[in-house]
């Protein structure tokens, strides 16, 4: 619509069980991608149960719910952590609205798109588990990030979650994640074991993106409601986000033409 | 008031019918020979007259054999498929043909179908086959009423014509009557069962959509208004084929606040309106007034408590 090419890459993090440490993923990322001179924008899209304000150490009034009502723009609601990255916070269960359909993701979507225009990076953190949200935002990024840990039950929800978005809506472009491992064999393994039965029966590939050591620090930040890369930048766990987010930022760097000529969100065509 | 078209058949009908029924080998005769006055005037001016035949064993008795009856008298007995075929052979559409010897279960079904014809005719719209106004506005009421107890979407749309006037202007009325039909038989054509779709007159429509979003109704109606922008008019006096275009105008209710049928209506007509003055050839959706669940549905966990879950120490 406007003439002013995108410039943001939009990124969709989600898990198939919860507790796999997706929330303070993206945060940290958030953090990392800000400190790197990007600005970025968290958005809690845990409509549920949602958590990023407390992982932050946030709090506030309005979210993401009450842009579906009048009169609130997006603006009002952005909340500032630090210089270069903002967070659009949602409410803890407000239950009529866990679930939006069509006509109110659509609403919001259209009252986001000036907001998110500004930023490099677009975070969504999505509610574990499968739900409408998901298969509709999931559509909507330019990219996925699927985190898991190398529990088998994680290593099954994580599967779950990507057969119903490729069979659902087409996805078949993943990136992975593993999260909470002992070192990076462990982690290829996870990865391997998922992506041969990705492509055993669903006929294509994963892609690696990389991942995160099980670090006491980052339970501790999370006590603190503080970053991790804020309190503990050497702590491994830290180390290994801020190469992950390296690699996020050379992804935007060559991804740059294809998505000057897209949105930053898709329209999402209502399920059939 | 004009004649219906089976009273001007009627008096064609009564000789004919003596000559037909003699062909059946039946024996009849009119009401009016059975000895009242009025015969002579019944048998010139049948048009005036309800007539009613009756398939009888009795002979006539003199009170049924009034003006406003003529009664026949079969001495044969005929099965309802026969009296039907007869009655259909006769053109007595408007006649009730009552078997007195016989069972009742016949006529009451026949009875029961003209009923249904007679209000389907008196829902629809003659031209168009569309419902009217009053059928649409009874169903607009249904299903709001449907969509506040369920909280489902209901979507509404009003579609008009571009230029009409000028189509008949250019074109006559006749072309424009075939203009209100195509358009009317996309509507029928492009729409799901539980759809309606209205002629509310002239050449505006309406189409009522239950149990669909604002997204999903866009996307048929602009499914339909590409039917519509297909559709090629043979023009009798120029070479080029005439074309049409619609504007619409689409209202959501999501059931979310007290039903109002007649609001929902006029958003869609102010949708309608402003699709025209920006242009025509156009959808403009209304912003949803009831988008969300009120206010009152607050979030679960407040500020204060999160704050007090994280930031109090306990003792």
């Amino acid at each position: 619509m406007s003439s002013s090419s995108n410039k943001t890459l939009s990124i969709a993090v989600f898990s198939g069980k919860g507790g796999v440490g997706k929330s303070s993923l993206s945060a940290n990322l958030g953090f990392c991608l800000g400190s790197a001179g990007h600005p970025t924008l968290l958005m809690d899209c845990d409509l549920g149960l949602a958590n990023l304000d407390v992982l932050l150490g946030v709090s506030s009034d309005v979210t993401i719910q009450d842009l579906v009502q009048q009169n609130i723009t997006a603006e009002s609601i952005v909340q500032r952590i630090v210089p270069n990255l903002d967070l659009l916070p949602a409410a803890s269960g407000v239950p009529e609205l866990v679930e939006m359909d069509d006509d109110q993701r659509t609403l919001l979507m259209q009252k986001l798109q000036p907001v998110i225009a500004a930023y490099d990076f677009l975070l969504l953190d999505m509610a574990a588990g499968l739900n409408p949200t998901l298969l509709a935002m999931a559509q909507a990024t330019a990219k996925r990030i699927v985190v898991l840990t190398p529990e088998p039950t994680s290593l099954t929800d994580a599967y779950a979650v990507i057969k119903v978005l490729e069979v659902k809506t087409g996805t078949r472009d993943f990136l992975v994640l593993v999260n909470q491992v002992a070192n990076r064999e462990e982690a290829k393994t996870t990865f391997n074991r998922l992506n041969a039965a990705v492509n055993k029966f669903l006929g294509f590939n994963l892609t690696y993106l990389g991942m995160v050591r099980t670090d006491p620090h980052m339970g501790a930040a999370i006590l603190q409601q503080k970053a991790l890369m804020d309190l503990t930048p050497d702590s491994p766990a830290a180390q290994d986000i801020s190469v992950l987010a390296e690699r996020i930022q050379t992804l935007r760097t060559v991804l740059l033409p294809e998505l000057a000529n897209a949105p930053v969100l898709k329209p999402i065509a209502p399920p059939s | 008031m004009p004649e219906k078209p089976s009273d001007m058949h009627a008096s064609q009908d009564v000789d004919a019918l003596l000559a037909e029924a003699e062909m059946l080998g039946l024996e009849f005769r009119r009401a009016a020979q059975l000895g009242q006055g009025q015969a002579q005037s019944q048998a010139n001016n049948p048009g005036q007259s309800q007539p009613q035949t009756q398939l009888q064993t009795q002979p006539q008795t003199q009170d049924m054999a009034g003006g406003d009856h003529v009664v026949f008298r079969f001495t044969s007995g005929l099965s309802p498929g026969q009296l039907e075929k007869l009655g259909k052979q006769m053109r007595l559409d408007s006649w009730i043909l009552h078997p007195l010897a016989a069972d009742s279960y016949a006529l009451i079904r026949r009875l029961q179908r003209k009923i249904d014809d007679l209000s389907h005719a008196a829902g629809h719209d003659d031209l168009t086959g569309l419902a009217r106004r009053e059928l649409f506005e009874r169903t607009l009421q249904t299903e709001v009423e449907r969509a506040w107890r369920g909280s489902q979407t209901l979507s509404l749309a009003m579609l008009d014509i571009d230029d009409f006037k000028q189509i008949n202007d250019d074109y006559g009325h006749p072309h424009g009557d075939q203009v209100l039909q195509a358009v009317a038989e996309v509507l029928r054509t492009h729409t799901r069962l539980a759809d309606l779709g209205a002629r509310m007159g002239g050449e505006e429509f309406a189409l009522l959509m239950p149990s669909t979003s604002q997204a999903r109704a866009a996307i048929l109606l602009q499914r339909i208004m590409n039917a519509i922008r297909e559709l090629r008019f043979p023009a009798h006096s120029s070479q080029e084929e005439s074309r049409v275009t619609i504007s619409v105008g689409l209202a959501c209710y999501k059931g979310y606040t007290p039903p109002h049928p007649e609001e929902l209506l006029e958003i869609a007509d102010q949708a309608l309106y402003e699709a025209k003055h920006a242009g025509k050839d156009r959808l403009i959706a209304a912003p949803i007034k009831d988008i969300a669940p009120q206010a009152s549905a607050r979030t679960l966990v407040d500020t204060a408590e999160k704050q007090f879950l994280f930031q109090t120490q306990p003792n």
